[in-house]
């Protein structure tokens, strides 16, 4: 997409900036499912929104600064660990899922999904030296298709709005 | 949804049932040699103690137990097939050596570890 650069910054910050708010609240609102660690994932909308918007260097922009800065105020050197491993494997997969014209949205934000929870239970496993621990990806990982789905939905609405938005924006 | 959507659900499916292979129980390491002959138990090796045992219950056998794992290298029966066994150490594994009628069996050794993450 082409815009200003000075609109392109400011609009990436504020996907960065949801996508810390999601986030933490995500943290103060488990699911209530017996399985530590699920979560809707929501943050990764704006992560996608920004690959889909500009590309993979802005998407893993708002990635870092958003694991960044989550890790910094509200979690853990550790957590960081997990949120940027997590990420950056779902970055990769969404970016390549996007090669091929019969993925949608939908089906990026799934894979996206599936692959963040892949990337976390790696490190569990990998910090911890307890190979055991990858059998925790089988629920996560059919969770996060749902999750993934969800959010997916989410994604394409809102890009079809901001598409709109920064159309009709660049008119004036 | 597209067609690609669903190569994708199902692609992360299989992805996410492979870890159940693990559950699959899989050998644990022993930590002693159990030999019988004409099933009574004649001797407990550890196998943490490296050694080399020599049972005449119904023939020479030649036991040598050694890194944890255990082996016979000599007998003197026909057809030498406890000889062609080789080393055994995981939980259950069992070296028969049929013509004297001696068992070396490995027992023992549950070893799972439990982790907690923060």
């Amino acid at each position: 997409m082409s815009m200003g650069k000075t609109r392109k910054t400011v609009l990436l910050a504020l996907l960065a900036a949801a996508a810390l708010c999601l986030s933490y609240a995500e943290s103060l609102f488990p699911l209530p499912l017996p399985i530590p660690g699920a979560k809707l994932g929501l943050s990764n909308v704006m992560v996608l929104l920004a690959l889909l918007l500009f590309g993979w260097k802005e998407a893993l922009g708002v990635l870092v600064v958003k694991v960044l800065l989550s890790s910094l105020l509200f979690g853990s050197p550790v957590s960081g660990l997990y949120g940027i491993c997590g990420g950056a494997l779902a970055l990769c997969g969404m970016t390549f899922a996007g090669r091929f014209k019969s993925v949608s949205t939908i089906g990026r934000s799934m894979l996206g999904a599936v692959l963040h929870n892949l990337g976390q239970v790696l490190v569990a496993s990998a910090l911890t030296a307890t190979p055991k621990l990858l059998v925790y990806f089988t629920p996560l990982c059919f969770l996060a298709l749902l999750t993934g789905s969800l959010s997916g939905v989410l994604t394409k609405e809102a890009e079809k709005r901001l598409q709109k938005m920064l159309k009709t924006g660049e008119k004036r | 949804m597209k067609k690609g959507d669903f190569v994708i659900l199902a692609l992360c499916a299989i992805l996410g049932l492979l870890p159940l292979t693990m559950l699959i129980p899989g050998k644990a390491a022993g930590q002693t040699a159990v030999v019988k002959a004409a099933g009574k138990v004649v001797a407990t090796l550890p196998l943490n103690q490296d050694g080399e045992f020599v049972f005449d219950e119904n023939g020479t056998n030649v036991v040598i137990v050694r890194d944890g794992k255990v082996c016979i290298t000599e007998a003197d029966c026909p057809d030498e097939t406890c000889v062609k066994m080789g080393w055994v150490s995981k939980a259950g594994d069992t070296i028969v050596c049929l013509p004297h009628r001696l068992t070396v069996t490995i027992e023992g050794g549950e070893a799972d570890s439990d982790a907690v993450t923060r």
